[in-house]
């Protein structure tokens, strides 16, 4: 009930503002705009990487310059100049920080105003966390612990140095670079993200985490991660996201690949925080992302869960190849849309292997001007015997200029399998409002508290230093939406 | 709303076969005299624009009109023989009056309501006006190709408030000496506070193939009522794409049952328009398919204004290399408060070859509607076969009977006892067959 008061409070403050909107005063060394093959050479050299990774940049560039920007998508946005964004931001002080003592305080500053002291977090919360500034990782912390265990927790630079032959083996093998428009740009130009590797048989003891913050003005962020469980591994992982405020839109088009061999389990979660823009929809991010998981071997299992309140424009589908027998996937999602937001996100599950199962619950609402769209595909493949799945899609309108769409696609080969869809579109009863108001919550209150209700189902799959938080921006995000 | 197809005027040469049709007939309906020209004209400019859908496109991604357009189509002779009519009109006048409609031209009508649209657009520039106005050429590439092609057809206008009896609408494609391709459009108007009921069927003459286009527009009044049954039971070889779209006004109601249990490649595309509140729009589609059939029904129900609902269910049962598509959409416009709409999509795949390709679609821009679309693809409940084999039913009965409990529903919607129980008996029939399951 306090928590309630707090937000409560919160909400009837004055105006709320976007509570990251701050930009670090941090020395950052920005190349030029602009993209080439030069541009990718360069960030190659800064990286110190093999050249074999270069020629894959080089490759990925000359797929993604044969491919155009798809359009298909729910959303409205101004075209994009691809060579008006510089493709590398880094802080200038930070190099190879080998304890959190010695990366720059300001950094440090930025990182504690965001919520995610990195020292307190390893201590208390015994959360492992990479914290992805612009372009470049910045620390990673815990990784000695981690290390005891066989676990490799670090950035990706440092994995293509140093663990070559890992990365190399799994580099691409879920998301292609040729994939499609947004994983081309992104093979060809990332510039950090994180790497983690679990070894056999290895439970990961603590969550791990990486927070992305996007600071410098005119870049965009293209992190790449990779993550693969070992067989019998499990791993939970976490993904947090901001950005300061600014009127241009910036782009963020990250890669996120899973992968987990036979006994294995991997579970991502996200909140994601970028910066939505104003109220009328100037600036913000398009948060335009490829995240796919393949359970590779038998009985593995990927679960996705994400929280989706920021960025202008969101426009991604975390995704699960059921490729190993009896294999599972699941996504859980909650994407609130308000002011002039888009969101147009949901999932794939393609049922490859026999007996795999696939569970989606998606539950959006939209407020203000805002579009929010699920699109979905649950494939059966002709051989994927006795194939399972499960589709839950909720959609939840607050007031009468928003939208909700939905639009699953389901594409059936196999007799024996068993699919199921069922979506609802609504808005928040008259009747539930009454009773909460003759219970003595105004109306605000109530809705908060039949939100709350509404994405449990979702929120109860998020760890919980995440659930607390995910409960707290989901309030926030709908702030002066309820006439 | 629509996507726009790929610009393919200069590589395809199905669309520089289809300039070189559309020069013939456009001398051979200037000689007979032409009311549709300056529309035709405006059609065929579209059509050029747009290319025939490939499978890129969003609403034939799942349907490749080109494996049935490669067998190679020619445009129906206009001349036509009308010896078999008689014949037509005597297996359907069970149903109702009987109107012909043969290679797209007028042929023959027992019901003073049914005339032709040629004859009646000449001489009424209303109904002239009507024509094109609800399926519009624009972004449509399959109405742009009709309305550029079409001469003739029926235009139904209902006045009276009795009810009378179904008319059945049977259009006849002639592809005795090739395969032939044949457009053409009617108009339904249903005055306020009449009903009146359509029944739909399509005949193929000769070994060739035939591929019908038909595109029908209709008007359903204040207070109206319009059933329309779409019964596809033709052979293999005949093929059928239709495109038919109504205006429902204020209280008025449009009930639709399509039963397709036979031709070769069958694409559906309904809407309804409720534009007045109270209009209710009821769609209901059966679709039982072996061998290489194909069956699309792509529906649209929009809601423009408050208070208005809607209800679909379709069903499909898929045995060998079948292939089923459903695509059905929901709009709900910003001001139809009120709205109530539900859609269920409901398959079962008998065999390891057929597929089922469904995308239940909503687009909802009111906040106070109650919108819910559900969608299931399966097999038969092994509980239930078992209990009825308990019982003593063999397996092939146990499954015949359970298929048809689940067919029936659909069915069940037909309002006219007479053709409800031979659809029935008909589906039953299909069902206990030893080809089937």
């Amino acid at each position: 009930m306090s928590e309630n008061v707090d937000i409560l409070e919160r909400l009837t403050a004055a105006d709320y503002q976007y509570e990251y909107g701050f930009e670090s005063q941090i020395e950052e060394e920005v190349v030029a705009p602009g993209l080439d093959e030069n541009i990718i050479r360069l960030i190659s050299q800064k990286k110190g990487e093999p050249d074999w990774m270069l020629q894959w940049r080089l490759q990925a560039f000359r797929y993604w310059q044969h491919m155009s920007e798809p359009h298909w998508a729910n959303v409205r946005y101004e075209p994009i100049d691809y060579q008006a964004i510089s493709y590398y931001a880094a802080p200038k002080k930070v190099s190879q920080a080998r304890s959190l003592n010695e990366i720059d305080p300001e950094l440090r500053q930025t990182f504690e105003r965001l919520g995610i002291p990195l020292h307190e977090q390893e201590v208390l919360a015994g959360v492992a966390v990479d914290a992805v500034l612009d372009s470049v990782s910045v620390a990673t912390t815990f990784r000695e612990k981690l290390q005891s265990l066989g676990i490799i927790f670090c950035s990706i630079s440092e994995a293509i140095r140093e663990y070559p032959d890992l990365v190399r083996t799994y580099l691409g093998t879920v998301v292609p670079p040729n994939d499609n428009f947004f994983a081309a740009l992104n093979s060809a130009v990332f510039t950090d993200g994180s790497f983690c590797y679990v070894p056999p048989g290895v439970r990961c003891p603590i969550e791990l985490s990486t927070y992305f913050r996007i600071n410098a003005r005119n870049t965009g962020q293209f992190e790449r991660t990779l993550i693969i469980a070992d067989e019998g591994a499990y791993v939970s992982y976490l993904e947090g996201c901001t950005a300061p405020m600014r009127d241009e839109n910036q782009l963020h088009a990250a890669v996120v690949e899973l992968i987990a061999l036979k006994n294995a389990e991997i579970k991502y979660s996200t909140v994601q925080n970028w910066y939505p823009g104003d109220k009328e929809g100037r600036g913000g991010i398009y948060n335009f992302v490829t995240k796919r998981g393949l359970c590779g071997g038998e009985n593995s299992k990927i679960s996705w869960t994400q929280v989706e309140t920021g960025s202008a424009i969101t426009w991604k589908y975390p995704s699960v190849i059921l490729k190993g027998d009896n294999s599972i996937g699941e996504f859980y999602s909650v994407a609130v849309t308000n002011h002039r937001q888009q969101a147009d996100t949901g999932t794939k599950m393609v049922h490859v292997g026999r007996n795999t199962r696939s569970r989606i619950v998606s539950k959006g609402i939209s407020a203000g001007y805002s579009q929010n769209s699920y699109r979905g595909l649950v494939r059966v493949n002709a051989n994927a015997e006795n194939a399972r799945n499960f589709s839950q899609c909720d959609s939840l309108l607050i007031g009468d200029r928003c939208g909700a769409h939905t639009f699953p696609y389901i594409e059936v080969n196999n007799p024996t399998a068993i699919v199921e869809h069922e979506a609802t579109t609504s808005k928040i009863g008259e009747d539930i409002i009454f009773y909460c108001n003759q219970r003595g919550l105004d109306t605000e209150t109530a809705v908060a508290l039949i939100i709350n209700g509404y994405a449990r189902e979702v929120l109860s799959k998020l760890p919980m230093e995440f659930a607390v938080e995910a409960q707290k921006l989901l309030t926030i995000s709908l702030e002066g939406s309820v006439g | 709303m629509t996507t726009p197809v790929s610009h393919e005027r200069e590589q395809s040469p199905l669309l520089q076969r289809i300039a070189e049709d559309y020069h013939c007939v456009l001398q051979h309906y200037a000689e007979h005299g032409d009311p549709f020209r300056s529309f035709r004209a405006r059609a065929i400019e579209e059509l050029y624009r747009l290319g025939i859908p490939t499978v890129r496109h969003e609403e034939w991604k799942y349907t490749n009109l080109y494996t049935l357009l490669n067998k190679g189509f020619t445009i129906a002779a206009t001349d036509v023989h009308d010896s078999d009519i008689s014949a037509i009109t005597k297996e359907f006048e069970r149903w109702g009056h009987v109107a012909v409609v043969q290679n797209g031209i007028f042929a023959a009508s027992v019901s003073e309501q049914a005339v032709s649209l040629k004859e009646a657009a000449a001489s009424d520039p209303i109904l002239l006006s009507k024509v094109g106005s609800l399926a519009t050429i624009e972004n449509n590439a399959i109405v742009a190709w009709n309305a550029a092609f079409s001469s003739d057809g029926v235009a139904i206008k209902q006045k009276e408030a009795e009810p009378v009896e179904p008319l059945v609408l049977v259009s006849v494609v002639d592809a005795s000496e090739n395969n032939c391709m044949v457009h053409e459009r009617h108009i339904v108007d249903i005055a306020p506070g009449a009903s009146a009921t359509l029944v739909l069927v399509q005949r193929s003459r000769g070994e060739g193939h035939a591929l019908l286009n038909q595109v029908l527009e209709g008007w359903i009044g204040e207070n109206a009522s319009l059933t329309v049954l779409v019964i596809q039971d033709a052979a293999s070889n005949s093929h059928t794409i239709t495109t038919h779209e109504f205006d429902i006004a204020r209280s008025g109601r449009l009930l639709m049952v399509s039963v397709s249990i036979g031709g070769g490649f069958v694409r559906n595309m309904p809407a309804a328009r409720l534009s007045g509140e109270g209009a209710d729009a009821r769609l209901y589609g059966l679709t039982i398919a072996d061998g290489t059939m194909l069956v699309d029904h792509h529906t649209t129900v929009d809601h423009r204004v408050p208070h208005s609902t809607s209800d679909e269910l379709y069903k499909a049962i898929l045995d060998e290399r079948s292939t089923g598509v459903f695509n059905g959409k929901i709009y709900v416009r910003p001001k139809a408060q009120k709205t109530s709409a539900y859609q269920a999509n409901r398959n079962i795949v008998l065999s390891p070859r057929a597929t089922i390709n469904t995308k239940p679609q909503l687009e909802i821009f009111a906040d106070d509607v109650r919108c819910t679309h559900g969608c299931t693809v399966g097999k038969l409940d092994g509980e239930a076969l078992f209990y009825l084999q308990a019982r003593g039913l063999s397996k092939k009965q146990a499954e015949a009977l359970l298929l048809t409990a689940f067919a029936g529903e659909i069915i069940g919607k037909i309002p006219y006892e007479s053709i409800r129980s031979e659809m029935l008996a008909r589906v039953e029939h299909l069902l206990h067959s030893d080809e089937l399951a």
